[in-house]
């Protein structure tokens, strides 16, 4: 009942996308990480205006000036972060700034019964009295869709709604979703998780590089076919060649790696000049095994040897002092010191090579700085322009080089690609070669798994904490790939 | 594309540039325009005497808010000077009889150190952040300016006027009262540590941004602690001078220290957002505050409407601060 | 383990009842119908303030100048009697509160600027102000209505515990059961949330600031009427004390949680132990130290606890 199309000139966060969907039906948006997807549900719920492009709903043009503007016209998302006050009652919580009864009398028999009756629509018996705080996330989830629903809305979308939920508290999403749809409530399911989408939804639509490729019934089409989209065909060009470099020996070797809830029993060898790549989805653990192994977090289980001996990372001064390095993933906010210059940042992992006697050597530092930026062609006009005045990829470019500075050897890329445009993502390949034909070995976490494909050697899939099978480089596909990550 | 970011990048850069200078001078503006009013008030201002009067009744905040300006850059903030100033000048002064005047002035920087190692070691094992600073420090000073009560039982105490003790508030060193070498003294190796030293550098970096400067192994709250203790001790010897000045250890000297401090590190342009802000900031704060004071007294305003005009200076210090930021923010 | 929890959750409770049984039991009088209407008569002005604050905190916000504004506000009010009559005085002393709130607020909700720094600030400033006007010495208020006001009884309680009371049942009504307190709640919660749901996140903040500058002013008044005088110096321990009452009962610095019963029983644990060490003769400044310890105690494990959870929702 509805035809939406919007496009985002300039910036390719979407493109002219059209996405039309039924009411009653529950609609699958599929799409890597960065197809574009959430900001496409952002855009229709009024989180995010459209710089083109225009909203149908109910067959009526409809433009959304804030969330809750959408929200009292029928639209509401539902965040993987949910939107509740955790110290509050879910009934308060459903009704949050609407509470029925008087300015100065809040009736909480009414606003406990018609949350008991709005509950109930989701199929959950949660007593409305109890502390949000105290709830299970499949249940906050319930919430919030009893929420969603006593604003009458006539579409939901759910953004990965999966991402937080085990196996028996997927299966109470899916039995809540039917319920809704029983009632004639329309739903938007995001996920990357084929299965989720063959038991759930009627028609997917198939999101890549902020493009919707097409709208497909589910039931008629293939996970081959699914897969395709997602992929895309036109890869290989994008990615350098590699040149082949003769590997060393072991470097690393991660044993048994533990940590609750998140990692169980990952093992993997990194060997010296290896580009060992990490696939998985989103919550798979990615990021998990590369903060253990830089000293970022706790782990419970497990061992790490490095160059032969078992080794204890307390914290990240230890692994850098060992010669690990992580380039997180949020470079912004834990790789860089944005307001400061480029030296300070080059600098600050290895500020006893700049030292004598404690006291900062300015010359050396700016000497460094100079060559670094030179050794990664860093685009500045000076060492001492300010971080944040750097475009993306050559921001990634210098938390690299920070690490390079402090004589890693091993440097864990978490997304080293993500937000970076094409232009800089090639010369953050020639980076990468370059470290391994220095000798160096890489960790490469990326959900582009083409790019993993065509960069790494070996790759690493991770289920659910879980190695589910290691492929080598010049073998793996994109599907293969998918096909072990979804299990 | 690339050339029209560059040249975006280059114009943002200058824009900066224009803004920073110019967010620098205003405090120094504001000690000209100060001066030139205290002036023309009085004829007696610009006096070598009246000059040096200031200077000297500056010195005790100078040193706290010169190792405040160390906590602050941290991203923490200590409250617990106030506390601190009270409870040194009268350990001090107690101390002598047993432990001589400079075996006390050691035992009660040794005390400031453990004051300052609680401080950090507490914020450390709640993982407190800048809020959470600010809140335990003024618990702790609460304790401290009681201690400092307990100690004398509210009463003043007379110190022994040895001339190592009377030396600090009232002896001179090349003609230049010994207060204001004390915190010339001190401001010089603060600004050289904090300029020229890994572990000034590590103070900004972990101010600017604590998540990425652990990541880069550094040890925040190592460093945070030493600031601590570094504050705690610049004013364990701000005690020592006050009590030497007034040749008497009030258990309430302290009252009101923080806040003066506070107004000092923010009049200064030292932002609380912390990772920015030096040594020679804070002393012109420090000197804006002294001047400040010196024209309250020649204008005939009392003690009540300094402590006034103060509450309403920091505020607007911070608002200034504040301003920074934002345009900061909306730069990122 | 259920009842471990219960009995947990209801530690606050178990420390207050656990120190009437000491106090009971260390000294007899303690238990007297006098002491106990001198120990609620005492902590009903702190306690006024003390239900204000609990706004205040739950909103995740702090106010460091109540006890400067208290001392204000008396003399203030005592400044102005000659002039305007009593009651005048006294509407335009709770009027002189709101100006006061709303400039903090303001300060706060629309500049930006630390609650924190800007009431030490305002701390100092109302202070300056009070002992400005007052000239250093207290102003004696002889004034009939005043006194019956603060110092008399009606149907044989003292005023000031009645008034106690009847804020208190105020306080918590407004909390419980009108929006306006459940918003208070939602801000201080989650900001975020609340402004997404469409409540208007700096009109609570500043509505906030109001009750408690309006709190301080009604203790001001209060106070006046009970010593005769308004004098500058008081109120300086006040900020303390009241903080300390509501972070004892268990609402959280966090903000969006806590409630009245919890801030009377901190205002109640803190009274009884000044009291006892009162009756006990324990010198004034022993009780500054342990409650800047208690402080430091509370306030570090509110954030300890808070920091244990963070991870635990992490995981």
């Amino acid at each position: 009942m509805k035809r939406i199309s919007k496009s985002f000139p300039g910036v390719k966060a979407l493109n002219e996308i059209e996405l039309e969907v039924r009411k009653g039906e529950v609609h699958g948006l599929l799409g890597a990480n960065g197809a574009g997807k959430s900001t496409l549900m952002k855009v229709l719920s009024g989180v995010i205006q459209p710089d083109e492009g225009e909203i149908y709903f109910k067959d009526e043009k409809v433009e959304f000036s804030s969330p809750l503007d959408a929200q009292q016209k029928g639209i509401v998302i539902i965040h993987q972060e949910l939107s509740l006050v955790p110290m509050l009652s879910v009934a308060e919580n459903i009704f949050l700034g609407r509470l029925y009864g008087s300015k100065y009398n809040v009736d909480w028999k009414e606003v406990h019964e018609k949350a008991k009756y709005y509950l109930k629509q989701v199929g959950t018996e949660i007593n409305p009295a109890t502390i949000v705080r105290d709830l299970s996330v499949a249940q906050m989830q319930q919430v919030e869709i009893a929420k969603a629903l006593s604003f009458n809305a006539d579409l939901i979308i759910m953004d990965e709604p999966s991402a937080v939920l085990s196996g028996s508290e997927l299966k109470q999403l899916f039995e809540t979703i039917e319920t809704l749809v029983e009632q004639g409530v329309t739903v938007i399911y995001i996920s990357h998780r084929l299965e989720e989408i063959d038991r759930i939804c009627n028609r997917i639509t198939i999101m890549r590089d902020g493009e919707a490729v097409g709208t497909r019934v589910v039931k008629e089409t293939s996970r081959e076919e699914i897969i395709k989209g997602i992929v895309g065909r036109d890869i290989e060009e994008e990615y350098p060649t590699m040149e082949t470099i003769e590997l060393g020996e072991e470097i690393l070797a991660v044993k048994n790696l533990t940590q609750k809830g998140k990692l169980r029993d990952v093992s993997f060898q990194l060997k010296k000049g290896e580009i060992l790549g990490i696939a998985g989805l989103v919550g798979a653990g990615r990021t998990e095994i590369a903060r253990c192994i830089f000293g970022a977090d706790k782990f419970d289980e497990g061992e790490l040897v490095y160059k032969g001996k078992k080794i204890k990372v307390s914290n990240p001064r230890k692994a850098i002092e060992l010669g690990i390095a992580l380039v997180p993933e949020d470079r912004k906010e834990h790789g860089l010191i944005t307001k400061f210059s480029l030296n300070r940042n080059f600098t600050m992992a290895a500020l006893k090579k700049i030292s004598k006697l404690g006291f900062v050597r300015w010359f050396k530092e700016n000497e460094a700085s100079k060559e670094l930026v030179q050794k990664l062609s860093i685009k500045t006009p000076s060492i001492h322009q300010l971080a944040v005045n750097l475009s993306g990829g050559n921001q990634q470019k210098v938390v690299v080089a920070k690490y390079l500075f402090s004589d890693a050897d091993i440097l864990i890329l978490d997304e080293p690609t993500r937000g970076v445009d094409v232009g800089a993502r090639r010369e953050i390949y020639t980076v990468i070669q370059d470290l391994v034909k220095n000798g160096k070995s890489v960790l490469l976490i990326s959900s582009d798994w083409a790019e993993l494909i065509a960069l790494s050697d070996r790759i690493v899939v991770l289920h659910e904490g879980k190695v589910k099978g290691e492929l080598s480089g010049s073998e793996a596909s994109p599907e293969m790939i998918l096909q072990k990550a979804l299990v | 594309m690339e050339t029209v970011t560059e040249k975006r990048n280059e114009t943002q850069l200058k824009r900066m540039k224009s803004k920073v200078d110019l967010a620098d001078l205003g405090p120094v503006l504001a000690l000209l325009i100060l001066i030139i009013i205290g002036s023309i008030l009085s004829p007696v201002f610009l006096t070598k005497g009246n000059l040096l009067n200031i200077l000297t009744q500056i010195s005790v905040l100078g040193l706290g808010a010169i190792g405040m300006t160390y906590v602050v850059i941290g991203r923490f903030f200590d409250l617990s000077v106030a506390g601190m100033l009270s409870l040194s000048a009268v350990l001090i002064v107690g101390f002598q009889p047993f432990l001589g005047t400079i075996g006390a002035i050691f035992a009660v920087i040794l005390v400031a150190l453990v004051v300052g190692l609680i401080n950090g070691s507490i914020l450390r094992f709640i993982k407190g952040d800048f809020g959470a600073s600010i809140m335990i420090t003024f618990g702790t000073g609460t304790i401290l300016a009681s201690l400092a009560l307990l100690y004398t039982g509210g009463f003043t105490l007379n110190p022994e006027r040895d001339t190592v003790f009377t030396w600090f508030g009232n002896g001179s060193f090349l003609g230049i009262p010994a207060p204001i070498v004390t915190l010339i003294f001190f401001s010089i190796i603060l600004h050289v540590v904090l300029k020229y030293t890994t572990f000034g550098r590590a103070i900004y970096l972990t101010g600017a941004n604590h998540e990425a400067a652990r990541l880069s192994g550094i040890p925040i709250h190592r460093i945070r602690t030493i600031t601590f203790m570094i504050v705690a001790v610049l004013v364990s010897i701000g005690g020592l001078i006050r009590s030497s000045q007034t040749l008497n250890a009030s258990p309430v000297v302290g009252v009101g220290f923080e806040l003066d401090v506070i107004a000092a590190v923010a009049i200064g342009g030292t932002s609380l957002a912390g990772g920015a802000g030096n040594i020679s900031r804070t002393l012109v704060g420090v000197l804006i505050i002294g001047v400040l004071n010196n024209v309250f007294v020649l204008m005939g305003l009392s003690n009540y409407d300094q402590m006034m005009a103060k509450g309403l200076i920091i505020v607007a210090a911070l608002l200034l601060d504040r301003r920074k930021e934002l345009k900061l923010v909306r730069k990122g | 383990m259920s009842i471990l929890k219960r009995v947990y959750s209801q530690k606050v409770l178990l420390i207050l009842i656990g120190m009437v049984i000491f106090a009971s039991v260390s000294s007899p009088y303690f238990l007297t119908f006098q002491n106990v209407t001198y120990l609620v008569t005492q902590l009903s002005i702190f306690g006024i303030m003390a239900l204000a604050m609990t706004f205040v905190i739950l909103n995740k916000e702090f106010d460091l100048s109540i006890g400067a504004v208290m001392a204000f506000s008396g003399i203030f009010m005592v400044k102005m009697i000659p002039q305007t009559g009593i009651i005048v005085a006294i509407l335009l002393t709770l009027l002189l509160g709101v100006i006061i709130g709303l400039i903090t607020g303001f300060l706060v909700a629309y500049l930006g600027l630390n609650s924190f720094v800007v009431t030490l600030c305002a701390m100092f400033f109302y202070n300056g102000l009070a002992l400005s006007v007052s000239g250093g010495r207290p102003a004696s208020a002889q004034d009939p209505v005043l006194n019956y006001i603060s110092s008399g009884t009606f149907l044989g309680i003292p005023n000031l515990i009645v008034m106690l009371l009847i804020l208190t049942l105020l306080a918590d009504y407004v909390l419980r059961k009108t929006k306006y307190g459940r918003n208070v709640y939602a801000v201080g919660g989650d900001e975020q949330v609340a402004r997404l749901t469409g409540i208007s996140v700096r009109f609570y903040k500043i509505s906030v600031f109001v009750i408690s500058s309006v709190a301080a002013a009604l203790a001001g008044i209060l106070l006046t009427g009970m010593l005769n005088s308004a004098s500058p110096f008081v109120g300086s321990s006040a900020a303390l004390t009241v903080i300390s009452a509501v972070v004892i009962g268990g609402t959280s610095l966090a903000g969006g949680e806590g409630s009245i019963p919890k801030t009377l029983m901190g205002l109640f644990i803190l009274g009884i132990l000044d009291n006892l060490l009162g009756l006990l003769n324990v010198h004034s400044f022993y009780q500054t130290f342990i409650l800047g310890a208690l402080l430091v105690f509370v306030i570090g494990w509110d954030f300890y606890a808070r920091s244990k959870k963070q991870v635990l929702v992490a995981h």
